[in-house]
């Protein structure tokens, strides 16, 4: 679909063609099929995304959703060791055996932090934020970029080590340095980051320096930061609370 | 403390306004039974999920067209919906022809409202399609996809996601959509729709 295409489309919806343009829009309908097939989807994007109430309700039901299952979760933890002291007293037993069999079977098998942290994280991908950068800075910023999409960690990170004062480098610095398994030098770069609110990767930031305290077994402090995702206007709001759930029944 | 039960008029009317309350009332009430419907022919729970989630916004949204009408009572509309958008799902999905097994009309037997159940089961399979695709976008690709279709200017998502270069905006959006709607062209399931 082309720029004029979508623009078409896009009157279409608003009603705002002509008579005459909607009986030529009508024929390419019925006689293009991948105009067809692309104008169904287009109408589905504008729709959905374009209704901010809709949108809000699926927030709300999601948000329903996630609460139900929290307490789901706990209440059958409650409802089974008060059902059956021995199943506790068993389910307690095992518990003691698979952690025997952790330390017999050594670190090579994932910790469940570690599972946590695989599940939640993935690699952001690269897009360049020029603002408020001078040219000199937007050149070592592109080329830490396109390192780091090569996935050359290393050298992203060297580039990116030359700008100690840039909020999107120490940001970028910090996912090559998740990706080389340096969490806890991560850490110190989102916290560069999430010093000052008013930027584009404050949300980012905060959720992967969460990530990398479960990596490093801090739970308590990445129980804490979700928490505090989770209560914010956070477009990870919905995953910390999903994470919170995870860490506190693990 | 006894549970609040709402009438019907009360559930319309609030879910026509998203009031928490009705909200919390219907999902109460109505997840399990739509959890039933998907685990007895093996469905996943985040199935069961993306149907309930589906069928409550397609009513919500009829409800904002002023044209709904119905007989029956508002459970027995909602499970209709629920079970053919389902039921088409895995029709399709799998091939199968339930449409004209007895299973879609052990619940529906209202046939003036029929039409409307498969109106609305219809658009909430694409929805449910639509989202399935736009939630593997990355976040940036959504954001921007929202912000346009909610009428937003590249110059203004551009402000709000804090990037100079409108014309990266404009490339980028036009990319994010063009990805989406190739994804989508290649589901087959929704192949089926078109």
């Amino acid at each position: 679909m082309n720029d004029e295409q979508e623009k078409l489309m896009y009157a279409k919806l608003k009603g705002e063609l002509s008579e005459e343009q909607i009986l030529s829009f009508d024929q390419k309908l019925n006689s293009d099929k991948e105009f067809r097939a692309d104008f169904e989807i287009y109408q589905l994007a504008y729709l959905n995304l374009g209704d901010k109430n809709a949108m809000i309700l699926r927030g709300k039901l999601n948000e329903i959703y996630s609460k139900t299952q929290e307490v789901k979760k706990g209440g059958k933890m409650i409802k089974m060791i008060k059902q059956n002291r021995f199943s506790a007293v068993a389910a307690v037993a095992a518990i003691v055996l698979l952690i025997g069999a952790y330390w017999f079977v050594g670190s090579s098998k994932e910790s469940l932090n570690e599972k946590l942290y695989n599940t939640y994280y993935n690699q952001d991908e690269v897009y360049v934020n020029t603002r408020s950068k001078v040219n000199l800075d937007i050149d070592v910023l592109q080329t830490g970029m396109s390192l780091l999409e090569k996935k050359d960690f290393n050298g992203a990170l060297s580039e990116f080590n030359k700008l100690p004062g840039s909020v999107t480098a120490n940001y970028y610095a910090g996912v090559a340095n998740m990706e080389l398994k340096q969490h806890a030098v991560a850490v110190s770069k989102f916290d560069f980051v999430i010093t000052n609110y008013l930027n584009l990767f404050y949300d980012q930031a905060k959720w992967y320096k969460g990530l990398c305290l479960v990596k490093l077994d801090r739970e308590n402090e990445a129980l804490s930061l979700f928490g505090e995702i989770a209560n914010s206007e956070s477009y990870f709001k919905e995953k910390a609370k999903e994470i919170v759930v995870d860490l506190k029944i693990k | 403390m006894k549970k609040r039960r709402y009438k019907d008029d009360e559930i319309i009317d609030g879910l026509r306004s998203g009031n928490d309350a009705i909200l919390n009332f219907i999902y109460e009430n109505y997840y399990g039974v739509v959890q039933k419907l998907v685990r007895k022919s093996f469905g996943t729970e985040s199935q069961a999920r993306d149907l309930f989630q589906e069928v409550i916004i397609v009513i919500y949204t009829k409800l904002q067209t002023g044209s709904f009408k119905i007989t029956s009572s508002f459970f027995t509309f909602f499970y209709a919906v629920a079970k053919y958008t389902w039921l088409d799902y895995r029709k399709i999905k799998y091939k199968n022809p339930l449409r004209n097994s007895t299973g879609y009309h052990d619940v529906w037997q209202i046939d003036e409202e029929t039409e409307q159940v498969e109106v609305l089961a219809l658009m909430a399979l694409r929805n449910k399609l639509f989202f399935k695709h736009f939630n593997a976008l990355s976040e940036t690709c959504q954001t921007m996809l929202r912000l346009s279709m909610a009428d937003y200017s590249s110059d203004e998502i551009a402000i709000e996601l804090e990037l100079k270069n409108v014309t990266y905006v404009r490339k980028r959006r036009s990319d994010c959509l063009q990805f989406l709607i190739e994804m989508m062209k290649k589901d087959a399931v929704f192949k089926e729709l078109l």
